[in-house]
């Protein structure tokens, strides 16, 4: 803590494209990142976030505003989890799971990695590689042969026109 | 005024890949750009069954991954906790899991092969014991991927072969399965334990229980086996 100037209340955080924002230190100190530039003294200033930007932290500020408002109530912190989460893309989970790498949340970092697995459930091969532009590396004897090891594990996917 | 600031899990330079991801735009994201370690913690949260059917298929960069040692044990502390209940006399199986203080049952579609005359189940694997004419086998199932594993056959003795019983154990230290069997021998008129690491051993080890008191002898009797 900052000791001769007393705990700051407000934190000055910067994104990587120069926006400014301000948040309560108690709500900013989710991010362990942030709470020990808080313990070592060095965050009375403005804090540059090198690795986010500003549509992120916004993002993420609003959800560190929102789930300290909760007292401590973990059925509550996960509807507010779940509703926060809900109308995001998947271009911002992915921009929100290296935030909260990077601000070490690991909360937010669960949340958003369920999310993003939530999308990939009960879905076929062909899909999940479409989605997410995933090239397919196996030669077609390498995967007929991961194929072959359970094959009739197959049953009960939700099949589309792509493989 | 920066210090600190890599004291994160990972340092992730987002630049170096912003040309890839612009390029990336036509598709949803770009999952494959993430670093191994948060696709790692993205595919934790998968159900086995999706890992199993999809994952593992998607490329081998996935395959690899989720087939670590690391992955599973880190999978199975995810896992939701639950009793598997198996009616033997009309075959049915639920699974009763208790998540967030709520009882969850489940009818349990996996059908298992063989007469099972006796299960044991740990952190997700099952033992499967087929009674045929002449021996027994057994198997180690995982019920959410199907795959089964048959174990090393037993070398019978003076065994009475209906009092024979099995376990499993979950070995978190080394992150392997033990099975175990206790068996009464005819001869020596007592009750001998086998164990077996599941995938590792290919006999079953003899284990000496001459030491054991007569009180925790008497435990080895119990059907079914439990296991810490």
């Amino acid at each position: 803590m900052a000791a001769e100037t007393g705990t700051p209340t407000t934190l000055t955080l910067k994104s990587n494209d120069d926006e400014l924002f301000s948040v309560a230190e108690s709500a900013a100190i989710l991010s362990v990142t942030i709470r020990n530039m808080v313990e070592d003294g060095c965050a009375g200033g403005v804090i540059p976030l090198d690795n986010v930007d500003g549509k992120t932290l916004a993002s993420v500020i609003t959800y560190m505003n929102g789930i300290s408002a909760i007292p401590a109530d973990e059925e509550k912190k996960k509807s507010y989890r779940d509703k926060f989460l809900s109308d995001k893309d998947f271009e911002t989970l992915a921009d929100m799971v290296l935030a909260a790498n990077y601000l070490n949340m690991s909360c937010l970092m669960d949340a958003v990695s369920a999310k993003i697995a939530q999308v990939m459930e009960k879905k076929s091969v062909g899909w999940v590689r479409r989605k997410f532009g995933i090239e397919n590396d196996y030669t077609p004897e390498e995967e007929a042969a991961v194929k072959e090891e359970h094959k009739w594990t197959f049953e009960g996917v939700e099949t589309d026109d792509d493989n | 005024m920066i210090c600190g600031v890599k004291r994160s899990r990972v340092y992730v330079d987002r630049h170096s890949r912003s040309s890839r991801r612009c390029e990336r735009k036509s598709i949803l994201t770009n999952i494959d750009s993430l670093p191994d370690d948060l696709l790692f913690e993205i595919l934790l949260q998968l159900p086995a069954e999706d890992i199993h059917k999809g994952a593992r298929l998607v490329c081998s960069k996935w395959y690899n991954m989720v087939r670590t040692r690391s992955f599973r044990y880190e999978h199975i502390h995810l896992s939701t906790t639950g009793l598997l209940v198996h009616q033997s006399e009309r075959g049915d199986r639920f699974f009763v899991a208790m998540r967030e203080g709520r009882v969850e049952i489940s009818k349990m579609s996996y059908g298992f092969k063989g007469s099972v005359s006796a299960g044991s189940g740990c952190s997700g694997l099952i033992l499967e014991v087929d009674v045929g004419k002449k021996s027994k086998r057994v198997c180690a199932v995982n019920p959410a991927t199907g795959r089964r594993l048959a174990l090393p056959p037993f070398v019978y003795h003076n065994w009475s072969e209906n009092y024979d019983c099995f376990g499993v154990a979950y070995v978190a230290a080394s992150v392997e399965y033990k099975a175990v069997c206790t068996y009464y021998d005819n001869y020596v008129q007592r009750r001998g334990i086998l164990i077996l690491t599941v995938g590792v051993d290919k006999s079953w080890r003899h284990i000496d229980v001459e030491h054991l008191s007569p009180t925790s002898r008497k435990l080895l009797d119990c059907n079914p086996l439990t296991t810490e």
